[in-house]
Order: C-alpha cells, then structure tokens, then sequence
C-alpha cells in the first residue's frame, strides 16, 4: 500500500515537472476569452492576430471562443474558480460588474497611451470603461444603431424619411399591410432579443425619460415621459405595426424581418445593412439608413459595444498591454471594424471604407449615443435591469394583459427597486 | 472470511465515491449555500432562512411554481394519453408494424434543440408553416403569434413537450401490453365484451404499475424541463411560460445570484423527492416485478 501510495505521488509530481518545464520550453502564453461574432471575418482577424503577435514577440495567444450567452457563463465559473484568463474581451457591462469585484487590471496607462497615439474616443463610451479616476477596460468597438427604413414603401403612401419617432409611427401605420405580412416597424419587446431593449432605452431617452436618474440610484420611471412612449407603443401595437410574433423573437428575428421584406422600418446596427449587401443587394436601391429619429429631448441612441479587460491575476499583464496594442494597429484594427463595428477613435473612420454614404449613417449616429444609466452613470443596478430585460417585460406585459401604461410601470417598479436594494446592501 | 469481507467494501467503494463525491457532497454544498447570501464573485454571508423567506413572498416564484404545474402536469398528460393510443395501435399486427414503431420513436431520439427550433419554425408568427396551413384552408384570415399570445403560447410549449415526450410513455406501455397473458382475452371475448370494456378492465389494470412508473419519470423530467422552454420562449413573454428551472437560471447567471438560485432548486426538492420515493417504492412491490 506505501508503495502503491509512493508510485501515484511521484508520477503526480513528474507530470506536473513535465507540464512546466513543457510550458517554460514554450514561453509565455497569454489566454483570452473572446466573444464570437456572426461576422466570419472578425472571429478570423483577431485569430490571425494571434498567430502574428506569436510571430514578432514569441509569445502564443490563446484565444477562448464563446457565444454572448456563453460567455458570461464561462466569466461566471472562471471568477468563482479563480481561473480567469489573462484577458478577456466582452460585452458593454461587463467591465462595470467585474470593476466592481476587484478583479481588474487598472489600465489608465494603455488608454493614455492609445489616446495619444489615435486621439480622443468617438462617441460616449468611456462611462462603460472608467470607474472613478481609472479605465478599468480599453473600448475595443462601438456598435450604434439607425433607422432602416424602406424608401420605396414610404414612396407609396406618399411620405418623406421620418425625422422623429412620432413619423415613425405615421409611416408605420400608413405601411402596415398584415395580409401581405408587411408590418411597419419590425421591432418588438421581447426577452429574447436584446436589439428590443435598445430601441426601447433610444425611445425613452429621446422622450425625456429614463430608467435611473442623474445620480444612478433613483428609479425616474415612473414618469409622464415613460408614459407617452408607452402610449406610443401600445397605440402601434393595436395598430400592428409590430409584427404579431415580435413579443417572442429571438436574437436576430429583427433582422430577418428586415432581409425578408416583412418590415418596413428597423433600428439596427450595421450588421443587418451588411448582410443586405451581401445577401439581397437589389434592395439597396429600396432603402436606405435614417439618423436616429427626435423625440422632444432629442436624438438618442444606446451605446453598446465591446471592451478589452485585463484581469489582475494574469501572470503577464505587460505582454496583455502589448497585445492590445497591436490590436489597434492601424491595417488590423481596420481590417477588423470595416464595415461593421464603429471604430472606436475617430481617426479610423477616415479609412478607405468608411465612405459609404448608408454606412457614414452609423457614425453620425454615434453623436447621440448614451450609455446604459444615462442619465446617470454606468452602474450595476442598470446593467442588471438591462440584462434582465425588465422593460421588454414591462411593454409585453402592458400588452398581452390590456394594462394601461400607469398600470404597468406601477407594476413593475418593485422589481427595479428589489434589485437597486440589493446593490445598495 | 477476513479477506472476503474486505473485498465485499472494496467492490462497493466505487459506487459511494461516485454518490459522495458527484451527488451527496455537491447536495450538501447546494444546501449549505442556501443559508447564505452569495453572489458571483462575492464571499458568502450567512443569512438563515432569509433566502427561503423571500423567494416564498416573490411573485416571480409564485408565477413560476404555477407555470411549472400547468407545463408538466399538461404535458404528462398528453403523453400519457397519447403513449396510450400509440401502444394500443402497435400492439395490433399490421404490415408496417416495425417501420412505424422506428419512426415513432423518432421524437424521442431527435436531440432536443433540433426539435426545439423546428417547432419555433412551426409556431412562427408570420411565415410559420402552422400559420400558413391554417390561412391557406381558410381557417384564419390573419396569422396568429402562437408563442407570442397569452392564451396560446403555454399550450404550444406544452404540445411540443407532448410530441417529444410520448414516444417513451408509447414503447414502454407497449412492452407493458405485450407481456400481459392472451387468457384473460380470450375468456372476455368468450363473454361478449366489447373492446372497451376489455381495455378498461384488463389492460388498464395490468399497466397501472407501469403506468405510475412512467409518469412519475416523465413528472420528474418535464418539471425539470429546460432546454426545450429556454429555446421556444425563454419563459417569455412577460414571463407566461417561465418555469422554476428558467426562474433558478436567471438568478443564477443573469442575476448572479447563486444562492437564491440554489434556493429555488431546493423548493423543487420535496415535491419531486416525494414522486422518487413513491417510485422506488413501486419498483420494490413483487408486482411490479
């Protein structure tokens, strides 16, 4: 039995020998999780910038793949089994909820260092990144949303471009069409599709009205701003300018509705005029891409968009700074945005690329753009009514259960305040 | 004997690691948890029954406990009356007997996300083949959103849970239907009794074991169903169709908190802690064997 016990330990001991001398013998390694992306040439461009970042500093990158869903999953069991990776790349929230469990890097000096090097950022996304005095993650790309609309259904009834969400709704009404499935605004309020909690926000932001309030605590809900958005809605809804199944699509359900011919007005980002492109070029010539439409606060859009974290643990933050850098390599970085992500410093929208009048939307969009606790900072309690999709609840539930907008935001305040109470405790 | 007695716990040692360590230990941690305040990343705080004494106030949970008996105890159902019809119709020689009991288990088989978004692409709102079938023979004039309504998502979600489910409730009541001896049969035909009588007073009664045993499997699974609701409706909309499992999943990895999670899972324990022990207890019975 001693001897049996003495063999185990010293074959545990001579692997373990093995697998560090193995990964000394092959030099440092960095690991990252990063998000998947639909578009195949992103996933491509940041593997390949692996393998060259191997090439000049010899020091090989792991890059960790994952879905959104997954993602946070894999985020979640690495934070609890104290395995994170060295850097980490994800969603607009997830540096403020890992800011806030102490297990990031501060990564002022890079940013400093990018911005004098590429000038200052584009568009306001810095709350998602800074905490305080510090950057705890680097802003990687932008994603910003514009209205598609269908010229050539508008044409029909007579109507110009909409400049405000109340034309939105006029031309919606007028373009819906149920027995031939056209409906007019192919959005929805459901749980499923996260574009349906930006237009929501874009909305209620541009009506004057808010979720939280200017110090990030107070619940600003319940107010007659809130109520007039949801009176739009519910007015559009009887009007069915929203497709029937809108309260239960998925992720991409709004693009389809778009690449299929069902709506005649979308708020998206530019992956949906990227897959026209690609997919149904002929209709190019029946539309085009509208600027955020006016409420009477303004032109308002959600900023979202994807950040680099380095985690405090890694055990080569220098090489992780480094890698960063080359990310944001002039060619690379290029490569990487064009022509769906909105670059982050306003120097690279310059690039060959960038000329296209439909895509020029996006950045001229990207002035009006809000983060998630607008008006107040980024903060958990935001991020976590964000993700928990309360307000696509709160619009279906006004729907499916007839409840006037009063009703409904008296509802489901509760839930805000149970989740604000918490983060306070 | 020495030697003998030794090997004897030897031989079942494997078996308590693999409870212990991939069961017992595991319940006890989930147990533990519940007694705390712990979100992801965060040390846990010791809070009593606080977990337990919020989640019984929740609306949500009241929802969900609802949500979760109306799916299951409809999809138990459907299959167990639907298993029936299938075993009955087997059970009867015809030509084509063993192609269709193939593709009666096909359901079954089929890996569940598959057949989940096939049934999305069936309820689909406006370009779903239900939608179109019922518009082209006139029964609609306008597409419905199946999973979009209140009245109809939860009996959708329910039908898809039936036609995935009955193929297990059909082969296993069909193996039940075969084993039961031809006399009885012959002596009912003998007096005069008619079909139904004859399923009513004897097959019935010869599958009532094997009847309880399947449903209360099929009660176990539905009312642990995840995947299936997750992918037609995410518990939505507005949380018509969310579920225990689907309310534990959104605290745990939205919310990130994996006690309150864990404290919902929990609340699942006795009612399905109940159905095992009445389960074993069946399979104990010289009857049943």
């Amino acid at each position: 039995m001693k001897i049996a016990k003495t063999v185990i330990v010293a074959l545990l001991v001579g692997w373990q020998c093995s697998l560090s001398l193995s990964v000394m013998a092959g030099g440092p390694k960095l690991t990252a999780y990063w998000q998947r992306w639909h578009a195949k040439y992103y996933n491509e461009g940041i593997n390949q910038a692996g393998r060259e970042f191997e090439k000049r500093t010899g020091c090989k990158v792991e890059i960790v793949w994952a879905g959104g869903e997954d993602l946070r999953l894999k985020y979640n069991m690495a934070i609890e089994t104290n395995t994170l990776p060295d850097l980490g790349e994800g969603m607009a929230f997830y540096p403020k909820m890992f800011q806030r469990l102490g297990i990031l890097e501060q990564t002022s000096d890079l940013v400093e260092n990018l911005v004098e090097q590429y000038g200052d950022f584009y568009g306001e996304i810095i709350p998602y990144s800074k905490f305080g005095e510090a950057f705890y993650a680097i802003p990687f790309f932008t994603i910003v949303e514009a209205l598609h609309v269908r010229t050539d259904r508008l044409a029909q009834v007579g109507l110009s471009l909409p400049e405000t969400w109340e034309d939105v709704l006029t031309a919606a009404k007028k373009t819906t069409n149920p027995k031939k499935h056209i409906y007019g605004f192919g959005e929805g309020p459901s749980r499923s599709n996260i574009d349906h909690a930006k237009w929501m926000r874009a909305m209620l932001w541009s009506y004057g009205a808010s979720v939280f309030g200017k110090n990030g605590t107070t619940i600003t809900l319940q107010s007659p701003q809130t109520t007039q958005v949801l009176q739009w809605i519910k007015e559009g809804w009887e009007a069915k300018i929203f497709p029937p199944d809108a309260l239960q699509w998925g992720g991409g359900d709004n693009n389809k509705s778009w690449l299929s011919g069902q709506a005649t007005m979308i708020w998206n980002a530019a992956s949906t005029l990227s897959d026209t492109r690609e997919e149904i070029p002929e209709l190019l010539d029946k539309c085009t891409m509208v600027k955020a439409p006016a409420g009477p606060a303004g032109r308002k859009a959600f900023a979202s968009g994807h950040f680099i974290m380095i985690f405090k643990d890694s055990a080569y933050p220098d090489l992780a700074r480094e890698f960063v850098r080359f990310l944001f390599e002039k060619e690379r970085y290029s490569k990487l945005t064009i022509p769906y992500l909105v670059p982050v410093f306003e120097v690279f929208t310059r690039e060959p690329g960038w000329e296209d009048p439909l895509d020029r939307v996006f950045l001229e969009n990207t002035s009006c753009i809000k983060t998630v606790g607008y008006p107040g900072p980024v903060t958990v309690m935001a991020c976590e009514v964000m993700n928990r999709m309360i307000l696509a609840d709160m619009v279906s539930s006004m729907i499916l259960y007839d409840l006037t907008p009063e009703e409904v935001i008296s509802k489901f305040i509760p839930q805000i305040e149970a989740i604000v109470k918490r983060w306070q405790n | 004997m020495k030697r003998e007695s030794w090997e004897k716990y030897l031989l079942v040692l494997p078996f308590f690691l693999i409870f212990f360590g991939l069961i017992g230990y595991p319940l006890y941690i989930a147990f533990k948890l519940t007694f705390y305040q712990k979100t992801i990343g965060l040390p846990a705080v010791f809070i009593g029954m606080d977990n337990y004494a919020q989640i019984v106030q929740d609306p949500m949970f009241h929802r969900a406990l609802w949500n979760s008996l109306v799916y299951t105890g409809g999809s138990v159902l459907g299959k167990l009356l639907l298993g029936l019809v299938m075993a009955l119709a087997l059970n009867e020689a015809f030509r084509g007997r063993a192609i269709l009991r193939g593709m009666l288990m096909l359901p079954w088989i089929v890996p569940i996300f598959v057949s989940a978004y096939n049934w999305r692409w069936i309820y689909d709102g406006t370009l779903g083949i239900l939608n179109l079938f019922l518009l082209q023979i006139g029964l609609i004039q306008e597409p419905i959103a199946w999973l979009g309504n209140l009245h109809t998502v939860m009996p959708c979600v329910i039908i898809a849970n039936v036609w995935r489910g009955f193929p297990f409730f059909g082969i296993s009541l069909l193996a039940g239907m075969q084993v039961i001896p031809r006399e009885p049969y012959e002596a009912a035909d003998v007096d005069g009794a008619s079909s139904v009588q004859r399923f009513l007073y004897i097959t019935i009664p010869n599958l009532k074991i094997l009847i309880l045993v399947v449903v209360i499997l099929s009660t176990i699974w539905t009312f642990n169903d995840f995947p299936l609701l997750w992918i037609l409706t995410a518990g939505g909309p507005a949380g018509v169709t969310e579920t225990l499992p689907i309310l534990g999943y959104k605290l745990a990895f939205i919310s990130a908190l994996i006690s309150k999670a864990v404290s919902v899972a929990m609340f699942m324990l006795p009612l399905l802690g109940i159905l095992i022990y009445i389960l074993t207890r069946q399979l104990r019975t010289p009857t049943a064997k």
